[in-house]
């Protein structure tokens, strides 16, 4: 079966002082249609840099992206936006990925004029459903961004990723800097439209945590290489240092004398 | 002699707003009577979800509230005896921030920072220079002797992190007030920089004070801990015993996240 997103051979590297800094070789990924998978490593491991390449926000210096079979540089206008509204993202500064001065229904509602053929009321019938969707009132539609707490511009980037229906959403540490009470809340809202839509995600994170409560697999990137990869059930079995290094600083989840 | 217990008493802040009719302002509660009580030797952590008032509450210890916010009431206790917040910052109490990055000057490089740090205490020359590689070396920055001469752009967050806990050591008080410090780092130098602010604590006798959202730093390293919910301390205790029975509806919410986070039954 044809990958929905698969990844190639992938490497980049970024100017550095004298020669270039490679930051990602030799990555072989797939993402098939409605699934979950989570990409971890710590700060500087090139999990940003896979998937802005992935979104096709760069080009790759080598290898390629396909989309659903077909090579990222040899799609048309008629590809890309196809791909773009099949392909979606929220990033970790939700307040940073969007613009301040635009009311949430325009924000929502901008991946609709560009990438679909909605009508003006079809669009803000889509709006509306999108925002019950992540949790939000539909009234905060005609609110700005900043009228909104952190957590609440965060859902409004979710619900703008979802408004095209997309295939798949990477979630760039889209979550990692809500409080624990909201990160289960958007995890579970999340799963329910897995199960209702079939959606796949990408969750970018350094936190096992949420990586094993919330995908089906795990693909660890260290030193800028897949290093280590494992499904989350029935265990999870990861063995590579980089790997090790990453479990073992999860924090307890009792104090020591209540253990 | 250097103090024991720092207690912050009844700690109010308001901000305020015009009144819906006619001219005049009204005074809106961000904090309520908050108490905290800090003991050297001992991690008090201060919990709560975001926007419950942690920063500001600890803002109003330290007396470094924000613009547009003002201290409706509350004291500052030194071993019983009522001080200024002002007095004692960098004095009796040191501080570290979360965003590392934006508490460094740019163009100055690490000793830079060092030197000013002591100057404060009237330390120069070799003295300000060996007070410098104590407290480098108590962080895990001793090592290479190119360190103090980086810029903060040289630097990883987990980097600049130790050097505002050297920095912090420098000033020799014996309180630390730790807002949310780990949250910008991944989870690896999370990890590292708990490791190392419970080794001070039990090396040095620091009382610390750490502000946090995530339990876990608390389960880690805790002793006390209080609980914060729309401006008020709902709930304070030995960690271990706000764990095995929380009596606040807020300390069982933030609980059942934590544990859910972590897969096991809520």
């Amino acid at each position: 079966m044809t990958a929905l997103l698969a990844a190639r051979g992938l490497g980049h590297s970024y100017p550095g002082p004298g020669a270039r800094r490679p930051v990602l070789a030799g990555i072989e990924l797939a993402l098939g249609e409605g699934e979950c998978v989570a990409l971890i490593g710590r700060s500087g491991s090139g999990k940003s840099t896979l998937a802005r390449l992935l979104l096709g926000l760069e080009p790759a210096e080598a290898g390629e992206v396909l989309f659903r079979g077909t090579p990222l540089s040899r799609l048309d206008r008629a590809g890309w936006r196809a791909f773009r509204a099949a392909i979606q993202m929220v990033l970790q500064d939700p307040l940073s990925a969007v613009n301040p001065r635009h009311a949430v229904g325009r924000i929502v509602a901008e991946p609709l004029r560009h990438l679909t053929g909605l009508s003006v009321p079809a669009r803000q019938a889509r709006v509306e459903e999108v925002l019950a969707t992540v949790g939000l009132d539909p009234a905060v539609a005609l609110r700005l961004p900043g009228q909104l707490s952190g957590g609440q511009v965060q859902r409004v980037g979710l619900a703008r990723a979802l408004a095209t229906r997309p295939a798949l959403v990477v979630l760039d540490e889209a979550v990692s800097n809500l409080d624990a009470p909201r990160q289960v809340e958007i995890l579970d809202q999340l799963a329910a439209l897995r199960r209702r839509h079939g959606t796949a995600f990408l969750l970018v994170t350094h936190d096992v945590r949420l990586a094993r409560r919330f995908a089906d697999r795990i693909v660890v990137l260290g030193d800028g290489r897949i290093v280590d990869a494992s499904p989350c059930r029935p265990v999870l079995s990861l063995t590579h240092p980089a790997a090790r290094e990453l479990l073992d600083a999860v924090l307890p989840a009792e104090p020591a004398e209540a253990r | 002699m250097s103090a024991r217990t720092l207690r912050a008493e009844g700690l109010s802040v308001e901000t305020w707003r015009e009144t819906r009719r006619g001219p005049g302002r009204e005074a809106v509660p961000l904090v309520r009577e908050a108490s905290l009580d800090l003991v050297t030797g001992e991690v008090l952590a201060l919990v709560g979800a975001s926007g419950s008032g942690k920063s500001l509450a600890c803002a109003a210890l330290l007396g470094v509230l924000p613009p547009g916010t003002r201290q409706g009431g509350g004291r500052i206790l030194l071993d019983g005896i009522e001080a200024d917040p002002a007095a004692l910052r960098g004095r009796a109490v040191a501080t570290v921030l979360q965003a590392p990055r934006t508490a460094f000057n740019p163009l100055r490089t690490l000793a830079d920072h060092a030197a000013e740090t002591l100057a404060v205490a009237d330390l120069r020359g070799a003295a300000a220079r060996a007070a410098t590689a104590e407290a480098f070396a108590a962080v895990g920055l001793g090592d290479d002797s190119r360190i103090p001469g980086l810029y903060p752009f040289q630097m990883s967050g987990g980097m600049l992190q130790r050097a505002m806990i050297a920095l912090a050591l420098m000033s020799a008080a014996p309180f630390l007030v730790a807002d949310e410090p780990t949250t910008d780092l991944d989870l690896v130098a999370q990890k590292r920089i708990l490791d190392l602010l419970a080794g001070l604590v039990r090396a040095r006798g620091l009382g610390l004070l750490i502000v946090t959202h995530d339990l876990g730093v608390v389960a880690r390293l805790a002793d006390r801990m209080a609980v914060m919910e729309a401006g008020r301390i709902v709930e304070a205790g030995p960690a271990a015993r706000l764990f095995a029975a929380p009596a606040a509806p807020a300390t069982r919410a933030l609980l059942a996240a934590h544990r859910a986070l972590h897969g096991e039954p809520a």
